[in-house]
């Protein structure tokens, strides 16, 4: 029996920006959730540990980071647990590459153009792993795998997107479902997309085991890494293991369906998690008379979460502000008039949205709410 | 718009089912105390038209009369134009209906319809804006603040004329669109405002900030990655030299031991040739030394052979000396006196005498001839003595000549020879067999140098297969043979690479000791960066936000200035005529400032314009009053709402308030007027509603 631990994606040394303050402690918390994965590594006492593209975030990685990544390794290496690295679509293979420079420990075997294969006696077991340089796009990433007839099991690694017809037909790698098929490996690790997903075919089992971590906001779906045992050809399980501190998550409100601030609290905090990466977006229609500042949801609410963001997409309800029946007369009548006219022959949505913007802060003003200014 | 009648239940003083009729102008609502439901009529009013029966909000629901079980209702009926309406209100059930009679009657019970119907029929589009326009309570009028107020606090809360003209025609009650204006650019222009001009600063700052600190960071590492690529480079180079040095090396090697073997092959040629001649010779003198036994009587006989060539070279000496005194006898004899000298001599003497005899002078000859004489008796004697000196010498010469014969010949018999020249033959012979033993040995010993013939026989016995040996391997590696030329070049080429290799180890080294050393951390870069980006991100928000609050403070002052200009106008044309009415002529012309609807008049007692600040507080209030009435015909559009009146002259001068009645019954010809009042002095001017 052979126990391989999967992981990618795990970013190491990117940017979030779109965490702001807490950008620092989550590019931290990659690195131990990195060193989690090595001792979830070790605990099981897995063979293998296969890391399937995206290792750093891009090869301008230098310092804590590198020497972190080493120290792990090199515990790894103690106790026998051997390494196999392929390098992906942002820690590329270019001249620059982070693995021409970094003197990695025995027992990691990074795969370059040169080395493209790995054989393991003791475990009867070879990997395979092609490498991205960037020269192409929609290339195969394994259209140059050849199986060993030394070894009995034979792994593969690719860092790259499933042809979905429709929907995924573009990117720097790109594989065919037809292909892991017909590949004759036993076990592809995928990397590249950021959620678990198994995408076997025929006696091959492919999973991409997702990132460890989300590493924007859009990657609900992270947090996992791969355990794959396989007991004999043919007998390979495949289970996702929660390894991930953070989770991301969007909710979305309809300001229309609520009255006010006080209603959008509750359906927020219902997901207060201090882990939790909460995107809420409040789209719809807004009325008139009350203000929806992102800014003091994020400011009440953010506390509960490791980060709130707000994004505020909804539009005043204008049709509440009926012209006629305001008297043209007064301040607020010309300023809706003017305010209208403004919305109406505006060149483009951006432009309509500020004057939109501009009619709701003035009317707000107009009915007295002058604290939307302050 | 004309109220007809209002139904009112369990709303605040009025707890009982009441119903009120109005006339269609002016009606004196009176009460005799506070209590007596006034209030409570005008709010009944106002809720009646504006109120959404939905409502949750506390100070609506409480407007419930105290002690009852049910919330309030209210019901109005009125028309409009040619129309007549009745809008109902419950509280209890949260229900509303317009109801339209006449031509075509319709019935709406949706609040939203409902609330748009009032407001174009009112001209008030809500609740608060007809209580800013068609009602004035006496409040107001308190609350006009004298001139020279500096408390900030009080103009805003109160307001002087101009500001709450300006809020009546504001659309929204006791706003002051000025104030608005004057705040969002304060907000988008002051640092101290906290706006989004004071976030698009402390923004800059920061991005600043951090800009600042930006190119030490990427510098570094800039450096880092020069190094990284440097690093590569030298490895490919270190890589590529190991490479290509070996080979060249192990050429030029098989070419050194090419020479090497070549050289040994020479050199063990020659050593053969050597071994070979050392054999010739050794043999030859072995083959000497079997015969040297001829010679025996040679061996170990030095001194005496010298004995024997001494002697022999001595009696040779003797016998060179005997031959020279013989020689010199010899000579000897031909240099005896000549008997001429005698004969001469004794002639002369003999002459001489007789001469003398004859001649003395003759004497002379005597003596010469006596002369002679001696002289040749002299020279005998030498040659004699001479002549004997030979003689003894070469009889001595003879002796030792036999001494040395009998001393070689005994020699010679030592020998075994009888003979010297047969000894000197052999002596000969002895002398020059030895020399060429001598001449083979040293050539001998000029091939084995130190080494003794055993040692170099041994040493030379597998010379021949050592050359074979070094032959096939010479043969071998001869397709790898190089010109000399070439060869220098090869060992240049590998003497380049070494320094190559060792200065690519040397920079390699230096590099690897830097990656060492060096403190840069990508994760500070990373951190500016991503602070870098958010903050960007915050900019554009408060730019874009700034641009709101200007897009708005422009349209605001746009709209107050066309509607200022408006109101000026309307002002103009209306106040004039009500202020007249009122002070019976005093104040007939008035000027409106359209630019804050300051107003100005000329009375009769002072020359040019006056402000109405100016005048007394009474005087003030009746402009006021006379402006709202210009106003509200302004905002409401000629949709005439009913003017409702909470006692706003209750501090007039009774000639004044006389005039104001006066000046009411004919406004509510066109606006339908519901004074409320506790004072009598309405009596009689209007149809009187007594409640309470």
């Amino acid at each position: 029996m052979v126990k391989i631990l999967h992981t990618a994606d795990i970013h190491l040394g990117c940017e979030f920006p779109f965490l702001r303050e807490k950008g620092v402690e989550h590019r931290n918390q990659l690195l131990k959730t990195f060193e989690k994965i090595v001792d979830l590594a070790i605990s099981e006492d897995v063979s293998l540990l296969l890391i399937a593209g995206d290792l750093f975030n891009t090869n301008r990685v230098h310092g804590i980071i590198i020497r972190n990544v080493l120290a792990a390794f090199k515990k790894l290496e103690g106790k026998g647990i051997r390494v196999c690295i392929i390098p992906g679509t942002h820690d590329i293979y270019d001249e620059d590459s982070i693995y021409r420079f970094v003197n990695f420990p025995s027992n990691v075997t990074v795969f370059t153009p040169a080395h493209e294969r790995e054989f393991y006696e003791d475990l009867d077991l070879t990997v395979y792993g092609e490498v991205f340089d960037g020269r192409y796009v929609n290339e195969s990433p394994i259209h140059r795998l050849s199986l060993s007839e030394d070894s009995k099991y034979h792994v593969g690694m690719a860092h790259c997107s499933i042809k979905i017809e429709g929907w995924v037909e573009k990117d720097a790698l790109l594989l065919g479902r037809d292909e892991i098929a017909n590949s004759g490996l036993d076990y592809l690790a995928l990397g590249h997309w950021h959620s678990f997903q198994d995408f076997s075919q025929g006696n091959t089992k492919a999973f991409y085991c997702g990132a460890p971590e989300p590493v924007s906001m859009d990657q609900e779906g992270a947090g996992d890494v791969a355990m794959v045992t396989i007991r004999e050809k043919g007998d390979i399980t495949v289970e996702p293991i929660r390894v991930g501190a953070r989770q991301f998550a969007k909710l979305t409100i309809d300001v229309g369906s609520v009255k006010s601030m006080a209603d959008i609290v509750p359906l927020v905090e219902a997901k207060a998690d201090p882990n939790l990466i909460l995107e809420l977006t409040l789209k719809g229609l807004c009325g008139m008379d009350y203000e929806l500042n992102p800014q003091d949801i994020e400011d009440e609410l953010g506390g509960r979460f490791f980060c709130l963001r707000v994004v505020d997409k909804s539009h005043p309800r204008l049709e509440e502000v009926v012209l006629e029946n305001i008297p043209e007369e007064t301040v607020k009548g010309k300023f809706i008039k003017i305010m209208r006219e403004k919305i109406e022959s505006a060149d483009n949505e951006e432009d309509r949205e500020l004057y939109e913007e501009a009619l709701k802060l003035g009317f707000a003003c107009l009915q007295g709410r002058t604290q939307v200014i302050e | 718009m004309i109220l007809k009648r209002i139904t009112v239940k369990r709303l605040k003083a009025i707890r009982q089912d009441k119903t009120i009729d109005f006339s269609p102008e002016l009606n004196i609502i009176k009460g005799s105390d506070n209590e007596a439901g006034k209030s409570s009529l005008r709010v009944a009013i106002t809720k009646a038209l504006f109120q959404d029966p939905t409502t949750s909000q506390k100070e609506v629901l409480g407007l419930t009369s105290w002690g009852t079980d049910e919330p309030w209702e209210v019901a109005l009926e009125f028309d409009s134009g040619s129309e007549s309406y009745r809008i109902s209100k419950s509280l209890k059930d949260g229900s509303c209906e317009l109801t339209r009679s006449g031509s075509g009657e319709r019935s709406v019970t949706n609040k939203k319809a409902i609330a748009a119907s009032i407001a174009r029929i009112t001209g008030c589009p809500t609740e608060t804006f007809f209580e800013s326009t068609a009602c004035i309570g006496q409040d107001e009028l308190i609350r006009l603040i004298p001139p020279g107020t500096t408390k900030s606090e009080e103009k805003k809360v109160f307001g002087t004329i101009t500001q709450r003209l300006q809020a009546t025609i504001s659309g929204s009650e006791e706003t002051d669109v000025k104030a608005i204006i004057d705040r969002l650019y304060d907000k988008t222009h002051r640092k101290n405002a906290n706006g989004p001009y004071a976030r698009i600063q402390q923004i800059a700052d920061k991005i600043a900030g951090l800009q600042r600190g930006k190119p030490e960071q990427e510098e570094k590492i800039d450096r880092v990655m020069e190094n990284r690529r440097e690093l590569d480079r030298v490895k490919k180079e270190l890589a590529k030299i190991s490479g290509e040095l070996p080979v060249k090396q192990q050429l030029a090697e098989k070419n050194v031991k090419i020479l090497g073997l070549q050289e040994d092959i020479k050199r063990d040629k020659t050593q053969y040739g050597n071994f070979k001649r050392a054999k010739e010779l050794k043999a030859k003198l072995d083959d000497m030394e079997e015969k040297s036994g001829e010679f025996s009587c040679f061996a170990g006989a030095e001194e005496r052979m010298e004995q024997l060539a001494d002697a022999e070279m001595e009696r040779e000496d003797l016998r060179k000396q005997k031959a020279g005194l013989q020689d010199e006898l010899r000579a000897l004899a031909k240099r005896k006196p000549p008997f001429w000298i005698l004969i001469s001599g004794g002639a002369l003497l003999a002459g001489g005498l007789a001469g003398a005899f004859a001649n003395k002078h003759l004497g002379i000859v005597a003596d010469a001839g006596g002369l002679l004489l001696a002289l040749w008796l002299i020279l005998q004697m030498v040659w004699r003595r001479q002549d004997k000196l030979i003689r003894e010498r070469t009889t001595q010469i003879e002796e030792a000549d036999q001494e040395k014969g009998k001393t070689i010949k005994e020699l010679l018999e030592s020998f075994g020879f009888s003979d010297y020249v047969e000894y000197h033959r052999r002596l000969k012979e002895y002398v020059e067999g030895k020399e060429k033993a001598r001449e083979l040995r040293n050539k001998l010993s000029g091939i084995l140098g130190d080494k003794e013939w055993r040692e170099f026989e041994e040493e030379n016995e597998d010379l021949d297969m050592r050359a074979t040996a070094n032959g096939k391997e010479l043969q071998q590696l001869l397709p790898f043979k190089k010109e000399p030329h070439e060869l220098q070049k090869l060992q240049n080429e590998v003497s380049t690479l070494q320094g190559n290799k060792e200065s690519l180890k040397r920079e390699e080294s230096a590099i690897e000791r830097f990656f060492e050393f060096t403190d840069v951390d990508t994760d500070q870069l990373a951190s500016i960066e991503e602070q870098l980006e958010w903050l960007e991100k915050e900019r554009a928000f408060w730019e874009r936000k700034q641009r709101v609050f200007d897009i708005t403070r422009e349209a605001l002052e746009e709209a107050r200035k066309q509607t200022l200009s408006k109101a000026a106008l309307a002002m103009e044309s209306g106040l004039g005529g009500y202020i007249s009415a009122i002070t019976n002529g005093k104040y007939s012309r008035v000027k409106i400032s359209d630019v804050d609807l300051s107003i100005e008049t000329s009375p009769p007692e002072k020359e040019g314009w006056v402000n109405v600040l100016e005048l007394s507080k009474a005087t003030q209030d009746q402009f006021y009053i006379c402006a709202r009435f210009a106003l509200v015909k302004l905002v409401t559009e000629g949709k005439a709402p009913p003017l409702l009146l909470d006692d706003p002259f209750v501090n007039f001068h009774p000639k004044r308030l006389a005039r104001m009645i006066s000046l009411l019954q004919e406004l509510a010809k066109e606006n339908q007027i519901l004074l409320f009042t506790a004072s009598d002095a309405y009596d009689g001017c209007g149809n009187i509603i007594s409640i309470g």
